[in-house]
């Protein structure tokens, strides 16, 4: 009789996540120059003293550093089209299900996702600024 | 400016390694070598034939006036399993393991053998054939969230153990869906029936399965995807002041066609480095969660082509970025273990900094600062890095002169 191997490869700790073809997983799309907000708005950023994993959600959708202007989310060089208000809230879809609700808990700006992590939220600060 | 150094993470924690004894509940014997040669066949890895009749324990030993003739036959033989491979033929395989420790946190009892980077091992002429599977969706785990019902049921599972798994299925292609195993030989199987019976071969559990079925890939369209928000075809201008405008850092644009071993096909590039981790060999300080670096290499037309970044997070383990990443980009192209993974079509690797035999659209690498930089740190930090290419530009580019 032969022998089989059951090998694990990589550390365990969570299950997998979606699937979505690549290109296809999120909604948001390429903010055109004339929208880039380079002046506009305020910047944000996840406080790195943040959970691990909320940071690592939060930088996989370009949410780690973003400039809101009123309701609308922009990541770098793409806008994020599908946001929406829920009282004093803004969610916005990310795909595959995943939404990031951006709010104040306990007197504090939050990136909640729908999938548990959630991250803590400063106006943003020059490399080397002490808040 | 030197090119990133590609390094791949040391973080994969120690591989556990379980040999499973023959089961008694095996519908038939699985040959790995009938299982790797339909492997080749099927995916159209290249095989050495010659190398593995030379190694063949028919031809080992001194020569003898026969040899030539049962090097042909076993050639021969060869050829035939290699050449009668097709995706409908069907294996089975135990495997001694069963029904895992009940997960208080997700009311469920997991199936070990289909958690992610959980892979079958079977080495054929000193090769190592990995089988991962790919519809494992239903499979995964006993949903079970009522307390009383699982303590029941745990307490049943503690008389019927040791346990086997049965699978049966059939090879349909390479590589692990889920990016969470790597290597050259990765087989990836569907499962068409599978049960888990314990040591007296009764059925413990025996879900239904359904087929393995994916989307037909899409069209990888650069412009709309992007990478921690950055993307490629934004001129040049723009990219630098959304970058300092998020990071309110100096970005350095580099014109430096021709200069310095970059490739030729591109102009410069623009690079923001709070941390100085994209080479160079010095840093000006130690690495913190929160840095981050960026480099964006722009055509002779000042638009983005490939964007590069590094962002430093605190400790965590691999399989969480994993997951993170693939619900993010979708389906693997490749990968190395979980700590290189590929997405979308495959591009001139020399365009990247980050690349694993091939080069691919987009690719996630995962770093500790030492593997990266080198030396020692006192805070376990994670470093991962996202690159995107405009693979339609990569396939048409030209060097400029």
């Amino acid at each position: 009789m032969k022998t089989t191997m059951l090998v694990l490869a990589a550390a365990l700790v969570a299950a997998c996540g979606g699937s979505d073809p690549a290109g296809s997983a999120a909604a948001p799309s390429a903010a055109k120059t004339e929208e880039l907000p380079l002046r506009r708005g305020d910047v944000w950023e996840v406080d790195p003293a943040s959970p691990a994993d909320a940071q690592m959600l939060a930088y996989m959708y370009g949410l780690h550093s973003f400039v809101r202007q009123g309701d609308d989310l922009f990541t770098a060089t793409t806008r994020l089209t599908n946001v929406k208000e829920d009282g004093a809230a803004l969610i916005a879809s990310l795909g595959a299900g995943l939404e990031a609700r951006i709010e104040e808990r306990d007197g504090k700006s939050v990136l909640a996702f729908s999938s548990g992590p959630i991250a803590t939220l400063r106006p943003h600060q020059a490399p080397g600024e002490q808040q | 400016m030197n090119a990133l150094i590609p390094k791949f993470a040391r973080l994969l924690a120690a591989s556990l390694l379980l040999i499973g004894p023959a089961a008694q509940a095996a519908d038939e014997e699985l040959d790995p070598e009938v299982l790797a040669l339909t492997w080749h066949k099927i995916s159209g890895a290249p095989f050495d034939f010659d190398r593995a009749v030379n190694a063949s324990p028919k031809v080992a030993g001194p020569q003898t006036f026969d040899t030539a003739d049962i090097k042909k036959a076993e050639l021969a033989r060869l050829h035939a399993i290699h050449d009668a491979g097709s995706t409908s033929i069907e294996f089975t395989t135990v495997v001694n393991d069963g029904i895992g420790q009940y997960d208080h946190d997700k009311g469920e009892f997991p199936i070990q053998l289909f958690q992610p980077g959980i892979f079958l091992q079977y080495p054929y002429h000193h090769a190592d054939y990995r089988l991962v599977f790919a519809n494992v969706d239903d499979v995964r785990a006993i949903s079970m969230p009522k307390k009383e019902e699982a303590r029941a049921f745990d307490q049943k599972l503690r008389t019927l153990r040791p346990m086997n798994t049965v699978v049966r299925f059939r090879l349909i292609g390479s590589g692990d869906p889920q990016g969470a195993v790597g290597g050259d030989r990765v087989m990836r199987g569907e499962i068409l029936s599978m049960k888990v019976v314990d040591r007296a071969d009764q059925v413990v559990y025996a879900p239904d399965v359904k087929p393995y079925s994916v989307e037909p890939p899409k069209k990888f369209v650069a412009a709309e995807v992007d990478i921690a928000g950055m993307r490629v075809g934004v001129g040049a201008d723009e990219f630098k002041a959304a970058l300092e405008r998020l990071y309110s850092a100096d970005v350095e644009r580099v014109d430096a066609k021709g200069k310095g071993g970059m490739d030729t096909r591109y102009a410069g590039y623009l690079e923001i480095d709070l941390l100085t981790c994209m080479g160079g060999g010095y840093r000006r300080r130690d690495p913190a969660a929160g840095d981050v670096c960026v480099r964006a290499y722009f055509d002779d037309d000042d638009v983005i082509r490939t964007i590069i970044m590094l962002r430093v997070f605190p400790w965590m383990e691999i399989e969480p970025i994993r997951a993170a990443a693939i619900a993010r980009y979708g389906t693997v192209s490749q990968s190395s273990g979980a700590a290189y993974i590929g997405w979308g079509p495959t591009v001139d690797p020399k365009l990247l900094s980050y690349k694993f035999q091939e080069g691919y659209a987009i690719t996630m690498n995962i770093n500790s600062p030492s593997d990266l930089m080198g030396g020692n740190y006192s805070r376990p930090l994670v470093i991962v890095a996202l690159q995107l290419i405009d693979p339609e530009w990569a396939a048409n580019a030209k060097p400029l002169r």
